[in-house]
């Protein structure tokens, strides 16, 4: 019994002729052709099998310029997946055999594949905005790792930037809610900070700005409860103080 | 000589379930040559990665064809397992063999019906797909669902088949089995059927391997390749399996073989219903596949070697999903097949091919 | 009752389907669940046929041959879209290449949704065709008599 094993192999676009009757000299069965739509260009997978070991080989970044040789003339079975990539990707093939001329398929749109949608591209922008914010995340936390607790370090809120990076994306209602509770966040941390030197801060109780950031988004019933327990808890926190100080 | 006619075929045909336009080059009653024309099913589905993450594009694979539906959502799992290195538990691997040999059955019963119809024997049709209807009966018992399955997902399967079940599946089986031995022997012994199918569609074994064709059409002009045979997953704990090779190469052999891998099926699941190992049929797949990986996977289909492609970018969705299936490799085999034949053999060499459309042009 | 609708012929065409419902439309006629004995037969031909039964997500290539059936078909006729891709798309409404429904290249009397569409939808479908189908004859009657 043949194992089935597989391998990936870059290939360069002269080379894919030759590659194919190499191996149909050598009695590898001829598997697929497949395009991949990349932003640097159009990447062919052409894939061999022999015994169970099937070989994909990778031509990166054919540009439109570029004409791809035909490998019919060695595997004729290629016609199909070389009209449909020629169709589907605007690829120039030359010498297929039974060559369809672009009505492989007829198509409402030219080179469907290679479009790139309006949601498409603000999807891809968001997701490079997310891998850069929590790169940088990452880097500052490599960082303050280095520098071996140098500065007592008070936990400052959340940058603009991180408040950025977590609202890119969100509806405007949500996000107008977030950046309020992340600025609060960060106010509350800068007084944190500013009376770090008295050691055991009075336990103020929530402040009204930290009232609003808790029940901003509840609905109205909740919201009012929060915040009465919110209010008591101030109160009493405010008590408690009086007496201490007293 | 006569003159050359164009006569074309299709799109719309009583014996084709889907639509493929012959132009056919006739000269008196022979075909001379043969342009095939496909595109109507083409719904341009590849792109719908975009949209679909990795998860719900499993529905999306299903229903590329429903005849293959349980093969194509197997397949795109297992691409997409191997892309994230996820490992799948035994038992899951059995259910997703066991549901994939079940669609064999279903698929080529389905197939020898319309074959039988094509040359006129309307009652064979029918009774395959009688017989069809129990399997389909099995389907909706254990997944609810009749044609398109939805039982396979990135992970595991969704469904388990307890003990009394399976028992109830291997009993429908055999008398499946029974009835099914019966209209077999009487299709491959009875003359008329030998008139219309011996001799018709000639392919070489050299054709054949240099036309690099796959699944049943090519096993019958004797060239031995099965991925089964490859013993991934469940298949690799069968005791024997050997691929079903005929070496006539005309249309009587295409026949014999699918019929004889309806029985090898039956025995399959039969082995691995008795071999099923206990525990979870699931795995919680975490994460994302990485930016930049790839992975490759073959499944042997009802109707030969399909090939799934997959690449990640980063997130929740794939950059590519790439599927290749059999009848789109054996589409240059089929006008091989054709030129040469009489006008009247045109319907039974284009079924024996078993083309599914739907699959080539997702 | 119009005698057309005593024994209604179909015609079926995958109009860019997955073939799911094409296979439950075949099924629907075959001893499982016998749409031949209420007289539905399955023609290959459109002048022979009373409703017309199409599957799929119609796409660009496929308009014109869908609405060539259509036009050969002679009157009174039904159309039956089975399957939800032919009622609206489906799950590949937002494919590049797909017109969404059969209702967007002919005019469709019976919608039976469904994912593949079941057999017993299909005979729900068809008998509802047929009242349709009658009222369709008894109209084109009324305009007889009265042109």
């Amino acid at each position: 019994m043949d194992k089935f094993t597989q391998t990936f192999a870059p290939l360069k676009l002269g080379q894919v002729h030759d590659l194919a009757a190499a191996r149909a000299a050598e009695g590898w069965r001829y598997v697929q052709i497949l395009a991949v739509n990349t932003e640097e260009g159009i990447d062919l997978v052409y894939s061999y099998m022999k015994d169970g070991h099937l070989e994909n080989f990778t031509v990166k970044a054919v540009q439109k310029t570029d004409v791809v040789p035909s490998i019919t003339d060695v595997f004729l079975e290629a016609f199909v997946c070389e009209n449909e990539i020629h169709d589907l990707y605007d690829v120039a093939i030359a010498n297929i055999a039974i060559d369809f001329g672009g009505m492989f398929y007829q198509l409402s749109s030219k080179a469907p594949m290679t479009v790139v949608s309006p949601e498409q591209l603000a999807a891809r922008e968001k997701a490079k905005k997310i891998a850069a914010a929590k790169a940088a995340k990452e880097a500052a936390a490599a960082q303050k790792a280095a520098e071996p607790a140098a500065s007592a370090s008070a936990p400052t809120g959340p940058t603009e930037e991180e408040i950025q990076a977590k609202i890119a994306g969100l509806d405007p209602e949500k996000a107008a809610k977030v950046r309020a509770a992340m600025e609060a966040k960060a106010k509350k941390a800068a007084a944190a900070a500013a009376s770090a030197p008295s050691p055991a801060p009075a336990a103020t109780g929530p402040t009204e700005e930290e009232i609003q950031a808790k029940i901003a988004g509840l609905d109205p019933e909740k919201a009012a409860k929060v915040r009465a327990a919110l209010e008591a808890k101030a109160k009493r926190a405010q008590q408690s103080a009086e007496g201490k100080g007293e | 000589m006569g003159k050359a006619t164009v006569i074309p075929f299709g799109p719309q045909h009583p014996v084709l379930p889907e639509p493929l336009h012959l132009d056919l080059v006739v000269q008196d009653e022979t075909v001379v040559d043969v342009l095939p024309q496909i595109g109507f099913v083409h719904r341009g589905l590849e792109k719908l990665v975009e949209t679909r993450d990795y998860n719900q594009f499993i529905y999306i694979a299903e229903r590329i064809c429903g005849i293959c539906a349980t093969g194509h959502s197997v397949g795109y799992a297992e691409t997409v397992e191997e892309l994230m290195g996820v490992e799948v538990p035994k038992r899951a691997e059995y259910l997703r063999v066991i549901w994939h040999e079940l669609s064999r059955v279903h698929s080529h019963l389905l197939w020898l019906g319309l074959a039988a119809d094509a040359f006129g024997f309307e009652s064979m049709f029918m009774h395959c797909w009688r017989l069809r209807e129990r399997v389909l009966d099995i389907f909706e018992k254990t997944t609810g669902g009749r044609v398109i399955l939805s039982v396979v997902k990135v992970g595991g399967v969704v469904r388990d088949i307890d003990a009394t079940q399976m028992a109830e599946i291997i009993a429908t089986l055999e008398g499946i089995k029974d009835d099914y031995t019966k209209i077999m022997n009487t299709l491959l012994t009875d003359t008329s059927v030998k008139n219309r199918t011996v001799g018709v569609g000639y392919l070489s074994a050299e054709d054949a391997a240099a036309l690099s064709m796959v699944g049943p059409f090519a096993r019958a002009s004797n060239l031995p390749y099965d991925v089964r045979s490859f013993g991934r997953g469940a298949y690799g704990d069968l005791v024997d399996f050997q691929p079903i090779v005929a070496t006539e190469g005309d249309c009587y052999a295409r026949v014999k073989v699918r019929c004889l891998e309806v029985l090898q099926s039956f025995d399959i699941i039969k082995e691995l219903a008795a071999k099923m190992p206990a525990g979870p049929i699931e795995v919680a797949v975490k994460g994302t596949p990485a930016e930049g990986a790839e992975a490759s996977n073959v499944l042997e289909q009802p109707r030969g070697e399909c090939y799934y492609y997959a690449r990640g970018n980063g997130t929740k969705n794939l950059e590519r999903m790439r599927i290749r299936t059999p009848t789109s490799q054996n589409l240059a085999g089929m006008t091989v097949a054709l030129k040469g034949c009489d006008l009247a053999d045109v319907n039974m060499i284009i079924l024996t091919i078993d083309p599914c459309i739907s699959c080539t042009e997702r | 009752m119009a005698f057309a609708s005593k024994s209604p012929w179909v015609i079926h065409y995958d109009g860019s389907s997955c073939n799911g419902c094409d296979i439950e439309v075949l099924a629907t006629l075959c001893p499982g669940f016998d749409g031949e004995r209420f007289g539905v037969i399955n023609t290959g031909n459109p002048k022979h046929a009373d409703i017309f039964l199409v599957t799929g997500s119609v796409n660009e290539q496929n308009i014109n041959v869908v609405r060539e059936i259509y036009d050969q078909m002679l009157e009174p006729k039904v159309v039956v879209a089975c399957g939800i891709c032919a009622c609206s798309g489906g799950v590949f409404h937002d494919c590049y290449n797909v017109i969404g429904g059969v209702d967007k290249a002919i005019p469709v009397d019976v919608y039976a949704p469904g994912c593949a569409v079941r057999p017993e939808q299909l005979i729900d479908a068809i008998v509802a065709g047929i009242a349709v189908l009658d009222q369709k004859s008894a109209a084109l009657a009324a305009a007889r008599k009265g042109a």
